[in-house]
């Protein structure tokens, strides 16, 4: 278990970094967040993202109900 | 406590004599055990015999010089090499020698060590095989003649005839120094043993009785009867031997290896440790463990969920990312920032999904192993069974 924590955070810490390297890369490039988001809600992915965090939230009160009562 | 006795010391002599074909090995230990019953005493015995497992190295060490030259195609165990001139194993010369020692520790009389030699070739003979039939000839005139050591030497002095086996024993106790007893005489070894030669007459028999007594002192002999070789613990054969002190020479302090505590067994060893239930702290740690166990369950339930619903978000949220990041937007800037937050998503849905395993696997598992041992250490309790 220990062995796979090792692993599993290694991954992570790759990934993240590797993350970060592309957003500064991409910011370094000329890219502008005010941009991204306008062209984002015109994709209509904040309305996605907000849809789909409402969702999550449903789900975990439906639960929260079920086990603990109103 | 218990002491070796015969048995168990033939048993052990057995399991470690496995090396030598089963033949061999059953004539060694029938040697063994007519030691063993003509003996007097019997814990004397084994103690002149140090061990099982010195007397396994006693034969090994006249065997193992054999057993090299065997093939693995060689159909007949009986190699030449194997034998002497009569046809008798060294193993076998090696008992005898360890018999003789036996039988001289214990006080036996020379007459009675004489009157036992010619019996026991004789007998070994007839064990031999159909194909040794005609050398085993004299030695049955010997077996025949074991009853009335006596008559068949004056007999062979008297006519010439070849009388193997009673005729040499004769030699050192008369002092009459008669030419057809004195060479056989130092032959001690020999004794009883059906020498061909000594069918062409016991002058005849004399002159080949010298080359005997040296082929007789290179039989392998028990360590003690060369000191050099069993201070060097080793042969050239690779086995080793274990130093014996001098008869005579032991010393109190240096206690052979046939003392009490040998092969004893610790008997609380073998008792079987068998765990019984208190069964009223069973029932109540019952009553207390199951609800709290649940409880514990339930609580740890909880941020494992938690744990998973955050991956599961956080990958949902990296995948939109990214085909949202291929299908609208044109900029290969804002493309690198969007594939770069998404890779930060699936690490975070990645680490989060890892802690949720944790918790169910790790976490929840090792409370109910925690309890189960809980279980083992306060209600039962461990007793001794014979």
């Amino acid at each position: 278990m220990r062995k796979m924590w090792r692993v599993i955070l290694s991954i992570v810490l790759i990934l993240i970094l590797i993350g970060i390297i592309a957003v500064a890369v991409g910011f370094l490039t000329g890219a502008d967040s005010a941009r991204i988001y306008q062209t984002a809600e015109n994709n209509n992915l904040i309305n996605l993202i907000l849809r789909y965090y409402d969702w999550i939230v449903q789900v975990v009160r439906t639960y929260w109900t079920a086990i603990f009562g109103s | 406590m218990t002491s070796i006795n015969k048995q168990k010391f033939l048993a052990e002599l057995g399991k470690l004599l496995t090396f030598m074909y089963e033949e061999d090995r059953l004539r060694a230990i029938g040697m063994y055990s007519r030691m063993f019953e003509e003996a007097r005493d019997e814990q004397a015995l084994i103690q002149s015999l140090i061990s099982p497992t010195r007397q396994a190295v006693v034969v090994a060490r006249a065997y193992n010089s054999n057993l090299g030259r065997l093939s693995l195609t060689s159909e007949s165990k009986a190699a030449p090499e194997d034998r002497d001139e009569n046809g008798i194993p060294d193993y076998v010369h090696a008992i005898e020698g360890v018999r003789e020692k036996a039988w001289a520790a214990q006080g036996f009389p020379e007459e009675a060590l004489a009157e036992e030699k010619p019996a026991e070739p004789a007998a070994e003979k007839a064990e031999e095989p159909a194909a040794e039939a005609e050398t085993s000839e004299p030695a049955e005139a010997g077996s025949e003649s074991e009853p009335e050591a006596d008559e068949p030497a004056e007999e062979a002095i008297g006519s010439g005839e070849p009388e193997p086996a009673a005729a040499p024993e004769e030699a050192p106790e008369t002092s009459d120094g008669e030419a057809g007893e004195e060479p056989a005489g130092p032959d001690a070894e020999k004794v009883g043993e059906p020498v061909a030669e000594e069918a062409a007459g016991p002058a005849e028999a004399g002159s080949e009785a010298e080359p005997e007594q040296e082929k007789a002192d290179e039989v392998p002999a028990p360590a003690e009867d060369n000191p050099e070789d069993a201070a060097e613990k080793k042969t050239h054969e690779g086995i080793e031997y274990f130093t014996l002190p001098e008869e005579g020479k032991e010393t109190p302090e240096s206690p052979t290896l046939l003392d009490e505590n040998s092969f004893n067994v610790d008997s609380d060893a073998l008792k079987k440790i068998r765990r019984k239930p208190r069964v009223f702290a069973l029932i109540v740690y019952i009553l207390f463990a199951i609800p709290l166990t649940i409880c514990a369950i339930a609580v740890l339930l909880i941020p494992a969920l938690l744990f998973l619903g955050l991956s599961i978000a956080s990958i949902i949220c990296g995948v939109v990312l990214v085909s949202t990041a291929f299908k609208g937007f044109a900029v290969f800037a804002d493309i690198m920032v969007l594939l770069g937050v998404s890779l930060v998503l699936f690490a975070f849905g990645l680490l989060f999904l890892w802690t949720a395993i944790w918790f169910i696997g790790g976490a929840i598992v090792g409370v109910v192993h925690g309890v189960a041992v809980l279980c083992e250490k306060w209600c039962y309790k461990e007793v001794l069974e014979a």
